[in-house]
């Protein structure tokens, strides 16, 4: 009974540890609104840039983003503008969407039977090729 | 015709190749989320870092900083001074990466008094609304020389 309780005491005293370890290690965004802009940026463009839609566009957009972060300049306006942007290029993909997702899917199918289709073009090849000449000889 | 085996084996090593060259076009197939960090010279380069100065000059650097996440990240490099009495911050560096993405930008360091001192970069991450220390940490130690005209 005594070690059951000691245990939970010292479990106790571990989770409220823990979560003091983790208070100290973050730190509370104040209410910054280029970084809600920039965070907003990310989620819209994070989709699209792993479908590899309108990469040249996305890196360009980033550049922007990262160059107004890394010189201080952040104007709101600017940033505004990004965040258009990117709904555009957001949209776009959205509408892309099937048609990305199927030719995903299609790319993988088609590596999957290709294993199968090498199997029977083996034999179904040469085949073809020595009816061809035997077809030749004969004429 | 080609006999069996000989059919199996050109099948087998077919897979194999197959496997090999599928990870980077079948996207579930990629590893876990990572960062990278480093301090890179003055020219952007690793190696032949200038760690001795005189009072009063400025060190430059460049920090390095990659994303080899699945997803898109706002990452910050914190810069901070310290030698053996106090602890001061040049500044913090935030930029949003891409997957699988990188950026490299300088950074100026005022040297003002002579001492011993430890430049550190530490890097952050934004989660949800919370920086979060990544872990990872670029050390350079530097020495900085009473200047020849310097009291």
């Amino acid at each position: 009974m005594i070690y059951r309780k000691l245990g939970s005491i010292i479990l106790l005293i571990a989770m409220i540890t823990s979560n003091m370890v983790i208070i100290a290690s973050t730190q509370q965004i104040g209410q910054d609104e280029s970084i809600s802009h920039v965070k907003t940026i990310a989620d819209l463009l994070n989709e699209p840039y792993k479908d590899n839609f309108e990469t040249g566009e996305i890196t360009d957009i980033v550049d922007k983003v990262n160059k107004i972060l890394l010189t201080g300049n952040v104007s709101e306006t600017s940033l505004e503008e990004l965040v258009a942007k990117a709904e555009e290029i957001n949209q776009e993909y959205r509408d892309a969407r099937p048609l990305i997702i199927a030719s995903k899917y299609a790319k993988i199918l088609i590596l999957a039977i290709s294993p199968i289709i090498l199997y029977f073009s083996l034999d179904a090849i040469p085949c073809a090729i020595y009816k061809i000449l035997m077809r030749r000889r004969k004429q | 015709m080609i006999d069996r085996e000989a059919k199996a084996a050109i099948v087998a090593i077919y897979i194999v190749m197959l496997l090999v060259a599928s990870p980077p076009t079948i996207p579930f197939m990629s590893g876990d989320d990572y960062y990278s960090l480093a301090i890179l010279n003055h020219e952007c380069k690793l190696g032949g870092y200038i760690v001795t100065y005189y009072q009063g000059s400025t060190a430059r650097y460049c920090v390095y900083i990659a994303n080899h996440a699945k997803d898109s990240k706002i990452l910050q490099a914190r810069i901070i001074l310290a030698d053996a009495n106090e602890t001061a911050s040049i500044g913090n560096y935030t930029v949003l990466l891409l997957p699988e993405t990188n950026a490299t930008f300088h950074v100026s360091i005022p040297l003002n008094n002579p001492g011993n001192y430890t430049l550190a970069v530490k890097l952050y991450i934004l989660e949800d609304t919370k920086w979060e220390d990544t872990g990872l940490q670029a050390n350079l130690t530097l020495t900085v020389y009473r200047g020849p005209g310097s009291p």
